[in-house]
């Protein structure tokens, strides 16, 4: 998800600006301290999923901002009070709203919220099951469903299947971005899981089929908020 | 005359051990907060209270992020009475930014 953050303080814009770092799949492509210097970017530029908008800007507000846009992009509001709470959810576009200060854990659901956006405005397609990785010039059929975990070996990925490993010379990050979010988590900087295969995970450590992979701390929120838990 | 107690448990927190981002924020803070103070003592001086309001709505955020919760409240209370041109609660929000330019003052 490329993004862009509206603010006119930048110690909004730098705490936000953080708190993406923390998702592989969600970039800062720019920071804007006015929205009319954000709207002739977006006029130029239409590859942008998500705006961090702050409501209470000199000159013209975040509500302004949004109604000049023809075809906005997804938004999350960013504010210090929730007095606007209900205005917000009045424009389809709107996913979210975070009260200032941003706390990591608000912020782990605005980006779960983003996901499921996303997502749902995508035309319906069928579902990839499977994708193609090269090994020795040969393509091989990967289907997602044997992939157990995929660890990352410097230029090279080890995927981890259920009656073999297959070595593939590609990054971590590109192979993750062919992945479907929904099933593949990143767990360490090292570390992808499928997350249908995870047997138990006791404090930092995920057990899948007999093998033990390090959770980071950074990614525990996360991945407790993506599975299933009573 | 109430005490506050500014914290970094927020900047920490946001910096899990990052200690450059940690510096980088606390200078972002420190600067903008700076800036902010002396505009708002502008705009209430010249009894733009209107802009004042703003300034104060601005502040609120660094408030929150160095934990003063109740000078949080009463910033929110100051902002809709400036609004008003209500200059009541002026000495107590000049309270508030002297515990913050203090305690930032002394930070590194």
């Amino acid at each position: 998800m490329k993004c862009i953050i509206i603010d006119d303080e930048a110690t909004a814009r730098a705490i936000i600006s953080k708190l993406c770092q923390g998702y592989e799949n969600l970039s800062v492509v720019e920071e804007f301290d006015n929205a009319i210097a954000a709207m002739k970017f977006l006029n130029k530029n239409n590859n942008v999923d998500v705006v961090f908008l702050d409501i209470h800007m000199p000159d013209f507000t975040g509500f302004d901002f949004i109604e000049s846009l023809p075809n906005p992009p997804k938004i999350v509001l960013t504010t210090s009070d929730d007095k606007f709470a209900i205005e917000a959810f009045e424009y389809d576009c709107i996913v979210d709203y975070l009260t200032k200060p941003i706390s990591q854990l608000r912020f782990i659901k605005a980006v779960n919220k983003l996901e499921n956006a996303l997502k749902n405005s995508l035309p319906a397609t069928q579902e990839q099951e499977y994708l193609f990785v090269n090994i020795n010039k040969r393509l091989i059929k990967l289907n997602f469903d044997k992939i157990l975990l995929i660890q990352a070996k410097g230029d090279y990925v080890k995927i981890q299947l259920e009656d073999e490993s297959l070595v593939v010379h590609t990054t971590l990050k590109n192979l993750t971005e062919k992945l479907p979010s929904n099933l593949f988590f990143q767990v360490h900087r090292s570390y992808v899981v499928n997350l249908k295969k995870i047997d138990s995970i006791e404090e930092n450590t995920i057990y899948i089929a007999g093998t033990h992979v390090r959770l980071s701390k950074l990614s525990r929120p996360k991945l407790m908020n993506l599975i299933n838990i009573i | 005359m109430k005490k506050y107690y500014p914290n970094l448990d927020y900047v920490d927190d946001m910096s899990e051990g990052d200690e450059s981002f940690r510096q980088n924020l606390l200078k972002i803070i420190k600067s903008e907060f700076l800036d902010e103070k002396e505009a708002y003592l502008n705009y209430f001086k010249n009894e733009n209270y209107m802009d004042s309001a703003r300034l104060v709505h601005k502040l609120l955020h660094k408030i929150a992020i160095l934990g003063l919760g109740e000078a949080h409240k009463l910033g929110k209370i100051h902002e809709e009475a400036l609004k008003e041109s209500s200059t009541k609660f002026h000495l107590d929000f000049i309270e508030i930014m002297n515990a913050m330019s203090n305690f930032l003052e002394n930070e590194n």
